[in-house]
């Protein structure tokens, strides 16, 4: 009886440590933003590599919590796209997966039941989450472009731009 | 040849309607001149950064001529309800064709008009600087954070004024 709570004593005193991080045990967590200039940096890239693929968009970048740090509406986009950019990129960050594959798993079946219940998240491809190392630190969505996930691609465009900054 | 005194009359008030209304009226059509979007993108990232400068954690959002945003930045360190002042700033500023200064100015002498009691996103508060080409408004821009609203406006013309020479 003894050896077994000792056991169970230690065990779960081995596993504490190793389940709460030193951060954790302090009550606090450390986590990571990006910077304004980064965020802005992040849409502004976005715009620009669709528009010279002819592509009229939105972007948003917002940051971990959901709000929402930048937005840039690119010449021409249209109206809706300043809501869906924000919901692509809400929805990203919430799932913590890019647009495009939550897509593909819907398409095998599996759509997540919050997914046309809460207003904010939609399945569309456009929105990508931002990591810096493991941590994820945001997520920019775009909207307007035409087809082919062009969306996802001047989302990752932007994301290319500024990694070398999310250290 | 006699003439019919009031249908000259007439024709003098239509030819004085007409000499008034713009060509671009007259065929149905205003011309309406619309920021781009990285000079948008440019002005809010130059207000942010003139605030940051002075140690001012601010917001800055930037509206074309219907109030609608082309451009928004969060500054490091702001809160979020920033944003929300700043949109509505940039809102005010536009919808009066004012900067939101002179409106808080007028509003000491006069009564503010009643517009700002009951319609949403109208606030009174320093901050709103409108764009202008020649006498035509084409946008707002607004900052929120800096402490006072004179100096949210002073962060917000320092935006403009990264852009105001290519504005044409």
């Amino acid at each position: 009886m003894h050896c077994r709570l000792i056991g169970l004593a230690a065990s779960a005193a081995l596993l504490v440590p190793l389940v709460a991080g030193p951060a954790a045990a302090q009550g606090t967590m450390k986590t990571s933003r990006m910077s304004a200039m980064v965020a802005y940096a992040a849409v502004s890239t976005a715009v620009e590599t669709c528009a010279k693929q002819n592509q009229q968009v939105t972007a948003v970048v917002l940051d971990p919590g959901g709000a929402q740090q930048a937005f840039l509406r690119g010449d021409g986009a249209g109206i809706h796209t300043v809501e869906m950019a924000d919901y692509k990129a809400y929805t990203a960050l919430s799932f913590r997966t890019d647009g495009i594959d939550l897509v593909e798993r819907a398409s095998k079946g599996n759509v997540p039941a919050a997914i046309g219940k809460l207003p904010r998240l939609i399945l569309a491809q456009g929105g990508v989450v931002i990591r810096a190392g493991e941590e994820i630190v945001g997520a920019i969505g775009v909207s307007g472009a035409r087809g082919n996930n062009i969306d996802t691609a001047c989302a990752r465009a932007a994301i290319d731009h500024i990694k070398d900054q999310l250290k | 040849m006699t003439t019919d005194p009031k249908i000259s009359g007439f024709a003098a008030a239509a030819i004085a309607l007409w000499a008034l209304a713009p060509a671009a009226q007259a065929e149905g059509l205003l011309n309406t001149k619309r920021i781009s979007s990285s000079l948008a993108g440019e002005a809010v990232a130059a207000a942010v950064q003139a605030c940051a400068e002075k140690k001012y954690t601010a917001s800055a959002v930037l509206v074309d001529a219907d109030g609608v945003q082309q451009a928004a930045l969060r500054g490091d360190g702001t809160g979020p309800e920033n944003l929300m002042i700043a949109n509505d700033k940039a809102f005010t500023a536009v919808s009066f064709q004012s900067d939101t200064a002179e409106i808080v100015a007028r509003s000491r002498n006069q009564p503010a008009p009643s517009a700002f009691a009951k319609i949403p996103h109208l606030v009174l508060a320093a901050g709103g600087v409108v764009i202008k080409v020649g006498d035509q408004v084409i946008g707002a821009i607004a900052v929120s954070g800096a402490p006072g609203g004179d100096n949210d406006a002073l962060c917000a013309k320092s935006g403009l004024d990264k852009i105001r020479d290519r504005l044409k």
